[in-house]
């Protein structure tokens, strides 16, 4: 999983920093946008062909050099259109998806720190918010640091107790194979059969999810980094993941704080679209099954532990509120540490242990402590760009 | 040359017909016996005790053994003809090397072992049995029925079983190598009661429990515990079986209560050639049992038990120790005045084209047939031959057998003849790799058989020296005629030795490998007739416990085709001992097992409420008249083997010929209404 495609998976197809394309070449829609393929790349080439024209192709260029030729006539003065908005979010939809994005990700990402206590008998990494205040005269802003994300690793010991499950988990491999395979580039393709996304009909909505796998990536990723947690594979011979193991840490699980991310801010999308039919609790409790079945299916394969699930969950649940809490203007949202070192050692990954699907909230437990407030943010201050792409999804489901 | 003949350790007394799968797991066969890296462990011994027992002397030999003092709350050892009792390794082979314990086998016709079980899910010595939990299904009403569904993977959790009011339809599911709990009758596993499961699904329904959840909480897919979890999968044969047999969509279901008896499949998966019938008998009498607890002395609704599960090897003729024990509880419990009918249905088994039988027969003395016996590399488990001969006084010496290794060590001179009392074997290393010996089967079976046992082919084993493994390729057994008249029959079977559905491959099947043998005709189809000069046959095929007298016997055809499956098995049926003739031909009937050729297998319930898989063999057409007759028995109609032989020939008649022989189609096709929709077919 390397941070250009993970996460986004088949549907997404294109993904990565630049790319988001949600549009893009993908599954089936294929050169018909004419916007597609490409993608990845960040767009660069983005026009990529339409059935196999090519924009900027040297024909098609040719061609419209001598077309532009033929046809230009004398130089003539007519009125042009007027400025843009200066700083207009509706501005947004003039631009290409993965230009959108890279505005997105810096609204999510300067707002984010992250933080190491490495003394003590339990070091621990900090995600912060940065709630930055109006600047005044031209003055850099002063931001204040709020406490988003705590987390510990688990004691050697406690992995070494995770072992077993890898071993009794494996039995499951070849009734879980395809999920595996498929979802080693994420699990949008899943999201997509329990709600009815498509390319087509939920561009914004796809860009949506891209912006917030790509929020729980540099997340979970600068966490690996921190916590550097060892890999099953590592502890034993006879785990023979039935994949390549990723080379990076293992807790958190990557795919847990994926999928967790993208089930919460796909169900809030739907709860918050004004139809009655979304905000029946099923839809939610399929999504958050969806997601832990992905998580699991990591463990079958032989490269998670359950714990690593269980933070990942945990994680991307957190990151996933906040991600909506700063998109749709709330006044507040929620700290949580979770404490690697106080997870039962013998404990399986249970998703409905650790999240109430009815009250919509983390559980309290020793190893998972709730911030002493909800930390404020400012709504006067809300992002603006974040916000026009939320709206622009959400009216895909009104 | 490393043929020898033993000193036989395991016979100081004199006890011919000690079941030669006991006789080597006692012995060379012990690694593969007894369960991997499990401390303490129990071995079932099921004791076929004489009709005239000594009760207080067996009492008295079980103390001296055991150390057990009182049976608390159960019944003591001799109580009923079939019985199965826990004991240490230790004790089982003191039970039949010791001179003192002597009388024990005086007073038991027959004694086989099954796979050992984990110390924890037997009740401990001289600990009570529990009493088994009340039914709390409500009173029986005019169309109750008991559907007994003994398999593996039972996912008693499936919206297919539950009433209209969201409440399950099963009476109990006794998880047989589930941690002891000593409700269960027997003094080993677990019981799940309809009280635990309409509140574990109470539960899961105010607290969003999925049925992943569901089944953890029960306790069955819990991967903090060791061991499979078939149930934890999307499809496992207990389910689709199970959904075939008795499954509705709540709301439209009969009175129908459902008794599961989980297999301990999930221990024993390897094939160590002990056979469950220890833990199939008693689900057999647990059944039965909890039928007669739920009339509370009154009169005891009908049961239909649906077993779909298979042995190659036996004597084929009605008597292998699963057919006498079943065929006698249906018959006991049928003849009590006032019951209604118990019915049990069996496969005829999938083994057709797998060359796992052979046929010979001698024209003049001293002429010697080969059947070439292919063992294949990497079989992590034993591997077993039964050469079964014709009725004959014991101590007859009729037949002799010579074995060639695949490298070319040939064991002659040294044989082993028909009544012969020592035991031929291959020893490499000090490790016996190959056993052969006569064994004199008891009545009712009353014939003699030459037994051969090979170890695994590999030993995975990590601590040096590596055990030596057995040799794969071709194991050439000679039988010479040494008496046996012209048209006297030599039949041997392979014993079955691959992996159930969902579990890893250990135990590799080997087979008869003789170049006589045509698989395929000229255009590619396998062919499914035999050719009578050759010894490899595919009539005679029949699942080894499909050849009782009580039973319902099943094959599978094709819906679309109608023409029998060609994997499934049939007879002849050998003439037992003291018989005129036969008391079946092979199956009853058969029924569909696959929509057509280009759709095998049938539609069934998944482990998940709302999923359907497919799977086919003789499994799924058995569960097919398990429903039928329990319909029948629920209109108080007799609903058995004549009732489902009537029903095939009034469905062969309204059918296009050709009928199917009576080998391997019994009375004739029967097309039911599909559980489920079939594939690849235009209704109307």
């Amino acid at each position: 999983m390397s941070t250009v495609w993970a996460g986004i998976g088949p549907l997404g197809g294109v993904g990565g920093v630049g790319g988001v394309g949600g549009v893009g070449g993908v599954g089936g829609v294929g050169g018909v946008g004419g916007v597609g393929g490409v993608g990845g790349v960040g767009g660069v080439g983005g026009v990529g062909g339409v059935g196999g024209i090519g924009f900027d192709s040297p024909l098609t260029t040719d061609a419209l050099i001598r077309s532009r030729d033929g046809i230009v006539g004398p130089w003539q003065t007519i009125q042009p259109p007027g400025p843009l908005a200066f700083d207009d979010p509706d501005v947004m939809e003039r631009w290409s998806p993965w230009v959108r994005a890279g505005a997105i990700d810096l609204e999510m990402v300067s707002r984010l720190a992250v933080t190491a206590e490495a003394g003590g008998a339990n070091p621990r990494l900090f995600v912060w918010h940065l709630e930055v205040p109006a600047p005044v005269g031209g003055n850099p802003p002063v931001p204040e640091y709020r406490r988003l994300v705590a987390m510990a690793r688990p004691s050697q010991a406690i992995f070494e107790a995770q072992l077993h499950f890898l071993a009794s988990y494996a039995d499951l491999r070849p009734d879980r194979q395809s999920e595996i395979l498929t979802q080693m580039g994420g699990g949008l393709a899943f999201l997509s059969s329990v709600s009815y996304l498509h390319p087509d009909r939920t561009p914004y909505t796809l860009e949506l999810l891209a912006a917030v796998l790509r929020l729980a990536i540099v997340v979970h990723l600068r966490l690996k980094q921190g916590l550097a947690c060892r890999r099953p594979v590592e502890y034993s011979p006879q785990v023979q993941p039935l994949i390549l193991t990723p080379a990076h840490g293992s807790l958190p699980s990557g795919h847990a704080t994926e999928a967790f991310a993208a089930a919460l801010v796909l169900w809030e999308l739907l709860e918050n679209s004004g139809q009655a039919v979304y905000t029946d609790a099923e839809w939610r409790i399929q999504l958050l099954r969806l997601a832990a079945r992905i998580a699991i299916n990591r463990t079958v394969a032989g490269v998670h532990f359950p714990v690593d699930s269980a933070a990942g969950a945990v994680l991307g649940l957190t990151l996933g509120r906040y991600f909506v809490d700063r998109c749709s203007g709330a006044a507040t949202y929620r700290d949580w540490t979770f404490d690697g070192s106080a997870w039962p050692p013998g404990q399986d990954f249970v998703w409905r242990d650790l999240y109430d699907p009815d009250n919509q909230r983390l559980e309290e437990k020793n190893f998972l402590i709730r911030g002493n407030a909800d930390q404020a943010l400012d709504p006067t201050r809300q992002s603006e760009l974040l916000t026009w792409l939320w709206n622009k999804a959400r009216a895909e489901w009104s | 040359m490393p043929w020898e003949y033993d000193d036989p350790w395991s016979d100081p007394l004199g006890l011919a017909n000690l079941d030669p799968y006991l006789r080597w797991s006692l012995g060379p066969g012990r690694e593969d016996f007894l369960l991997p890296r499990t401390g303490g462990q129990r071995v079932p011994l099921l004791v076929r005790w004489r009709e005239k027992k000594n009760e207080a002397r067996i009492r008295d030999l079980w103390r001296r053994l055991t150390g057990e003092a009182e049976w608390a709350g159960r019944s003591p050892p001799g109580s009923e003809r079939f019985e199965t009792h826990f004991l240490t390794f230790r004790e089982v082979r003191r039970l039949f090397a010791e001179r003192e314990f002597r009388p024990f086998m005086r007073e038991a016709e027959w004694a086989t072992p099954g796979p050992p079980l984990p110390e924890a899910s037997v009740t401990p010595r001289n600990a009570p049995f529990r009493p088994r939990p009340a039914s709390t299904s409500g009173p029986l009403t005019a169309g109750t029925v008991i559907v007994g569904i003994i398999d593996d993977g039972l996912a008693f959790g499936h919206e297919r079983f539950r009433r209209a009011d969201g409440t399950t339809r099963i009476e109990s599911v006794w998880i047989q190598d589930g941690e002891d709990d000593g409700r269960s009758g027997y003094g080993y596993g677990c019981m799940i009661t309809k009280a635990e499961i309409d509140a574990l699904l109470a539960a899961a329904e105010q607290q969003d429990w999925d049925e992943d959840e569901f089944y953890r909480r029960a306790g069955v897919a819990d991967f903090a515990r060791p061991g499979r979890k078939p149930v934890a999968r999307h499809a496992s044969h207990g389910a689709h079986v199970m959904d075939l047999a008795c499954g509705f969509d709540p709301g439209d279901t009969p009175d129908w209560r459902i008794v599961g008896v989980q297999l301990p499949t999930a221990t024993t998966a390897d094939s160590s050639g002990a056979s469950l019938a220890p833990y199939v008998i008693d689900a057999v009498k647990h059944i039965r049992d909890v039928a007669l607890a739920m009339a509370g002395g009154g009169r005891p609704p009908p049961v239909a038990i649906n077993f779909s599960y298979g042995l190659t090897a036996g004597p084929h003729d009605g008597t292998h120790e699963i057919e006498t024990a079943i065929d006698e509880i249906v018959r006991d419990h049928n003849a009590v005045a006032g019951n209604r009918p118990m019915r049990v249905v069996i496969p005829s088994g999938n083994s057709h084209l797998a060359r796992l039988h052979t046929r010979v027969s001698f024209d003049t003395l001293d002429e010697v047939v080969e059947l070439p016996w292919r063992v294949q590399p990497d079989d992590l488990t034993p591997s077993f031959v039964e050469i079964w001969l014709p009725p004959g006084p014991d101590g007859a010496e009729r037949i002799a057998l010579t074995i060639e290794t695949p490298s070319g060590d040939d064991s002659a001179p040294r044989e082993v003849k028909e009544g012969q009392l020592h035991t031929l074997r291959y020893v490499v290393g000090g490790s016996v790799l190959c056993e052969a010996r006569y064994h004199r089967a008891p009545a009712p079976t009353d014939r003699g058989m030459l037994f051969v046992a090979l170890k695994p082919t590999v030993r995975p084993g990590r601590a040096p020296p590596p055990r030596p493994a057995a040799e794969s390729g071709i194991w050439r057994l000679r039988l010479k005629n040494r008496g046996l008249q012209p048209g006297e029959m030599v039949e041997a079977w392979v014993q079955r030795d691959d992996a159930p559905i969902g579990y890893p491959t250990r135990g590799r099947q080997s087979y008869f490998d003789h170049p006589c043998y045509r698989r395929y005709d000229h255009a590619g189809r396998p062919i499914e007739e035999d050719d009578i000069s050759c010894i490899v046959r595919r009539y005679g095929s029949i699942n080894a416990i499909a050849t009782g007298h009580e039973t319902i016997i099943v094959g599978g055809v094709y819906r679309k085709e109608l023409r029998p499956v060609p994997y499934s098995a049939g007879g002849p049926v050998t003439v037992p001992v003291g018989a005129t003739q036969v008391h079946r031909d092979g199956p009853d009937a058969l029924t569909v097992s696959d929509d057509s050729a280009a759709h095998p297998g049938v539609l069934g319930a998944g482990t998940r409420s709302g999923s359907v898989v497919v799977m086919n063999g003789t499994s799924v057409a058995a569960p097919r008249i398990t429903r039928w007759i329990a319909c029948e028995l629920a209109a108080g109609r007799p609903g058995d083997r004549d009732a489902v032989e009537q029903l095939a020939t009034a469905h062969e008649a309204q059918l296009d010929p050709p009928k199917p022989p009576p080998e391997r189609g019994g009375a004739g096709r029967i097309v039911l209404p599909p559980v489920r929709m079939p594939r690849g077919i235009q209704e109307g």
